[in-house]
Order: structure tokens, then C-alpha cells, then sequence
């Protein structure tokens, strides 16, 4: 079982690695059962949980074109997952002594994570760096993630090689994430390109 | 095992961890390479986590939302084809404000069903599948009949529309869309039964008091060809779907051996198949009361009561679950294997069977009903890892 699991969600991170959506999905729904109840011990609040929940997911869906290389999905996922709680925790931390102030003040955060305001600019930058990517990047961005073409089909629609695609498509991913990070919008870099092996 | 790994865990637990140690612990999770630290800190959590922690339940709507935002963070524009499946697909015209937030999840519904069942994005995730397997389609047709008094039968798929039967002053017809009318008055109870066979589509039919059914696969309904009196009685098997019109002086009652489904005017399903427990009403508007012998309660939209030995009212009811067939869909949210199992069984007419027990898992998921059984037992095979086999009608679960 745990052998077939493993194999299953190797299948998902490579599926997900050429931008299958359906992919993603199955797996999403798979692990936010798993990770959510762990992240809201951690944290100890529904909404910073669910907000975490979304940003690990978000990040895990722009670093995308490496999961092919992942040899253990489950560990990368909780990598991340830890990662993301224990920095929450450590901004707290680091918060409450500048502030000198204990509360986390909870529902500030609510009312913050009700609208998601990061989740709206993030996505507002990303849209911002594609616009900014080469035309020939943004062709190849567009077949795939909008018509939902594989990278074999592009490559035979725009008579290039493959692997053309996949590079162009791997690039145009460090593009959407640096243009992020120049905007204080840090996806953590350590966590796409670090595998576990 | 890693002391001062176990330490930093137990401070971070405690609330007793400085930004410093916090570092610390995050730097030994982010380093790590064989999986190691990670596995013990996934067994330091096992040892706080109870099934408490877990039984807050999955919020399937809320997380179908936050996937569709994370798939369109790095889309510039929504693809038009979308957008055209939404429309095509959505049965909306009928949900009323009791379950108005279930437009936002039927737009899920359609794009993560659309690609569920798109066959190209299909490939790209299967699992290595040895042979072409057999398949079996959806209901393309309805193979549903009317029995007569008389004890003759309508086939209703033979006849393409128009007028079918005249039964004293009462019209049936059948329209252009496949729905059932009946019309005018009779001076006597004069009952026909509706059959909706297994592996048929849904039917809609209208009484002759304007009273709407809709009938699931594998279902049938007697009702009098016109009511009179001070009751309008029907009786019905399988699963149901009603609008009743209102009529303060004639109550409604719908019944399935001795329980009933006491109504003024509503709109309310009632699963009763044979293969279930328990028979099931839910409210979607109005009131109703289910009576059992001498146990009775009364529903206020959004409940369900699940009728046994005892009658119990479940107040969290998912409406857009519950109301799945009706809207060509199903979903399955946290839902038992047997109860799946059930439905399939009903819609695709066909026999399911287990090598080895049936799963204690729950799935999750949705899909079209319009799609071949394969592609809602390769849900199954991704989301609860159980294999299939079909040989001709018949399919083992493994």
C-alpha cells in the first residue's frame, strides 16, 4: 500500500510537472487532509492554518516544472509544510518582542485571510511577469497553461523539440518567481530547488 | 532519534520557543535530504494528533474554491472553453436561494469534472493500465414506462412525443424534452405507477395538480392519475425528487412502505432504494413532517431526516450531494465505498462486486454523470487506491 501510494503520487508530481490541473487537484485533495490538521496544531488558528494551507499549495503549483524531479512527494509536501508553520511561528515570535505585545491578535488576521489580500496581489504579479516574459516565452506559457496543451503537442505545433518547450517553460516559471521576490512576495527557493533523495 | 530536534519541537509545541530556536528548527526541517528529520517530525506530531483533530471535517467547498484560485493565480485570462462548459453544464435554473452559494461550486464542479473527464488530460495522469479496458456507458436514453390501471404498459422511449394515453378526462403527454404531463380531472382515484428502470436517465414528470417528480435510475412512483379529496397520495421506490405545488387544503403525502412525507408545499428528495439503510428526506423549501409508526419530525429547509428504526435529523446537510443526480452529477464528499458502490449500481445498471471485503475509505470527488463507469472507477482507483475489472456488466473491486 504504502508502495503504490508512493508510486501514485510520483504519477501526480509528474503530471502536475507538465501543468496538469486535474492532476493537481487529486493530490491537493489527497494532502490538505493530511497537513491541515498539523499545520492548525502548530499554529493553533483555523484561519492562519487554511491560510498556510493555500500559500504551501500556491507555491507547490508555481515551483511545478521540478516535481518531475521529486523522489518523494510526501516529504516534500511536509518539508514545505513545517517550514511554512514554523516561519509563521518565528515571525510571531519575532513580532511580539518588537512590539512587545502577545496577542497575535487573531482577528485582525481573520479579516485579513477573509479576503486574502496577499493571495490578490500574488496573483496580480504573476499575471504582471508573464505580460513581461518574451513573446515567444509567453506563446509557449499560454499553450500550456491556458489551452492546456502537453509540451509534445506544443512542441509539434510550433515545430520546436521538446525539450525547447520544457526549458522555455521552466524559465518562464523563474521569471514569474523572481519577479515575485523583487516584489517582497518571497517564494521560498530553498524548498523548489533542494530535493530530497 | 535527534535530541535537540525532539527539544526545538517540544518548545515550538509549548510556546516556549524563541525566534532564535524557531530558526533553528525550521534551518534542520529545510536541510534535509535523506527524509529523516521529517519523518520525526511527522511521528513527534502523530503523538498530539487524535482523531479529534481530524474530525473537524473537510470543507470540500472551501478547498475547491482555494484550488480554483491557486489554478488561475498564473492564468492571464480564464480559457473560453470553460467559461462554455459552465454554461453547458449547469442545471442552475432550479436551485433557489436555500443553496445559492452552490452556483460558485458547480463552476468547480464543471471545470475539475471537465478535466477529470477530458481524455488527453486523463492519459497524462494514469497510472500504467496493462490492456484497453471494457467499458460501460452512462445512460444515454430513458427506458422509463407508465403502468396503467388496466395493468398495460407504456414504453415511453417508443414514442418520440405527443399524446400518450387518455385515461377518462386526464391527457398524459409526453413533450419534445422527454418530460411526462399529466393533465385534467377524474371524478375517481385511477393510479399508474412511473418505472424508471437501472442504467436509465433521469425523468421528469408533472402531475395533474402541477406537483413536479423527478425519478432516479432504478426508481418508480404510483400516483392517482388525478387527485381528489382532502389528500393527494403518492407512493414511491429508489430515490425521488419533488415540487410540490401548495395546496393548504390537500396535503401532499409521499410514502415508501411505513414511513411518509407529509407536505403542504416544498420542494424535498427522498432516497429510499432498497440497497440503503436507511431511507433519507431531505428539505430544500418549505415544511415537511416524516412520520414512522408513531415517530414523527418535522424538517425546516437545509435539514434531512434519516428514517430507521428511529427518525434522526441531520441539521449539516450538503445539499449540492444530495441533489447531485438531479444536476447530472455525482459528488461524493467523504462518502462511504458502499454507498458509492450503491449509486453506480443504480446508474449504470450493473453488478459490483469485492475481491476481499469492501474498503473502509471514504472518497471524495466529483464527475459527470454522462461519463463512462471507467472514468468514476479510475476516481476511485486515484483517490482511495481501489482497482477495477470489468467483465461484460459485471465489475470486481479490488
Amino acid at each position: 500500500m504504502q508502495q503504490s501510494t508512493l508510486h501514485d503520487d510520483k504519477k501526480l508530481f509528474e503530471a502536475i510537472a507538465e501543468g496538469n490541473e486535474a492532476a493537481f487537484e487529486i493530490l491537493f485533495h489527497r494532502y490538505v487532509p493530511k497537513v491541515e490538521p498539523v499545520i492548525r496544531k502548530i499554529v493553533q488558528s483555523d484561519a492562519v492554518a487554511k491560510d498556510l494551507v493555500q500559500d504551501i499549495f500556491l507555491i507547490l503549483w508555481l515551483g511545478r516544472t521540478k516535481l518531475a524531479e521529486v523522489e518523494s512527494p510526501s516529504h516534500w509536501i511536509f518539508r514545505i509544510v513545517y517550514n511554512r508553520a514554523y516561519s509563521w511561528l518565528e515571525q510571531q515570535t519575532v513580532q511580539n518582542k518588537i512590539h512587545s505585545q502577545i496577542s497575535i491578535n487573531q482577528q485582525q488576521y481573520s479579516l485579513q485571510t477573509e479576503e486574502n489580500v496577499l493571495f490578490g496581489e500574488t496573483s496580480r504579479l504573476v499575471r504582471e511577469a508573464i505580460h513581461l516574459l518574451p513573446p515567444q516565452t509567453q506563446k509557449i506559457y499560454r499553450m500550456s497553461r491556458e489551452e492546456g496543451l502537453k509540451n509534445a503537442d506544443i512542441a509539434e505545433s510550433l515545430q520546436i523539440s521538446v525539450n525547447t518547450v520544457k526549458n522555455t517553460l521552466v524559465n518562464a516559471g523563474k521569471s514569474v518567481r523572481e519577479h515575485l521576490e523583487k516584489n517582497g512576495i518571497v517564494v521560498p527557493l530553498i524548498l523548489l530547488t533542494f530535493y530530497i533523495g | 532519534m535527534n535530541r535537540q530536534l525532539n527539544d526545538l519541537l517540544e518548545k515550538a509545541r509549548t510556546g516556549l520557543a524563541s525566534g532564535d530556536e524557531l530558526r533553528d528548527l525550521r534551518r534542520l526541517i529545510d536541510n534535509d535530504t535523506t527524509g529523516e528529520i521529517i519523518d520525526q517530525v511527522n511521528a513527534f506530531h502523530a503523538q498530539y494528533l487524535d482523531a479529534g483533530d481530524y474530525a473537524s471535517g473537510y470543507d470540500l467547498e472551501y478547498w475547491h474554491k482555494v484550488v480554483n484560485k491557486i489554478l488561475s493565480a498564473d492564468k492571464i485570462s480564464l480559457p473560453v472553453k470553460q467559461d462554455a462548459k459552465i454554461i453547458a453544464i449547469s442545471p442552475v435554473r432550479r436551485i433557489r436561494r436555500t443553496i445559492s452559494w452552490a452556483a460558485a461550486i458547480i463552476i468547480c464542479v464543471s471545470v475539475g469534472g471537465y478535466l477529470l473527464l477530458h481524455k488527453r488530460t486523463m492519459q497524462q495522469v494514469a497510472v500504467e493500465q496493462p490492456l484497453k479496458r471494457a467499458d460501460i456507458e452512462a445512460p444515454k436514453i430513458n427506458r422509463a414506462t407508465i403502468t396503467l390501471a388496466s395493468g398495460q404498459h407504456i414504453n415511453l422511449d417508443s414514442i418520440t412525443s405527443g399524446q400518450l394515453v387518455t385515461i377518462g378526462n386526464v391527457q398524459v403527454t409526453k413533450l419534445q424534452d422527454g418530460k411526462i404531463v399529466y393533465n385534467g380531472t377524474s371524478p375517481e382515484l385511477i393510479y399508474n405507477t412511473l418505472s424508471n428502470p437501472r442504467g436509465s436517465k433521469v425523468i421528469d414528470m408533472t402531475l395533474a395538480d402541477g406537483s413536479r417528480v423527478w425519478l432516479n435510475a432504478g426508481s418508480s412512483v404510483t400516483y392517482p392519475v388525478a387527485f381528489n379529496g382532502k389528500e393527494r397520495k403518492v407512493s414511491m421506490t429508489g430515490e425521488a425528487y419533488f415540487e410540490i405545488k401548495h395546496d393548504a387544503s390537500a396535503p401532499f403525502k409521499v410514502s415508501k412502505g411505513d414511513v411518509e412525507v407529509e407536505v403542504l408545499g416544498t420542494h424535498f428528495n427522498v432516497n429510499a432504494y432498497e440497497n440503503e439503510k436507511t431511507i433519507r428526506v431531505t428539505l430544500l423549501e418549505g415544511k415537511v413532517k416524516v412520520n414512522r409508526h408513531s415517530a414523527a419530525s418535522t424538517l425546516v429547509p437545509g435539514q434531512q431526516a434519516i428514517v430507521a428504526n428511529t427518525i434522526d435529523v441531520e441539521n449539516e446537510v450538503d445539499m449540492e450531494e444530495v441533489m447531485a443526480w438531479k444536476n447530472g452529477l455525482f459528488k461524493f464528499k467523504s462518502m462511504d465505498v458502499l454507498a458509492i458502490i450503491n449509486q453506480l449500481t443504480n446508474w449504470y445498471d450493473v453488478d459490483i462486486s469485492f475481491r476481499g471485503g469492501i474498503p473502509e475509505k471514504r472518497v471524495t470527488g466529483y464527475i459527470e454523470r454522462t461519463a463512462d463507469i471507467s472514468k468514476v472507477l479510475e476516481m476511485l482507483e486515484y483517490t482511495a487506491g481501489i482497482h477495477y475489472e470489468i467483465e461484460g456488466r459485471k465489475i470486481i473491486l479490488y
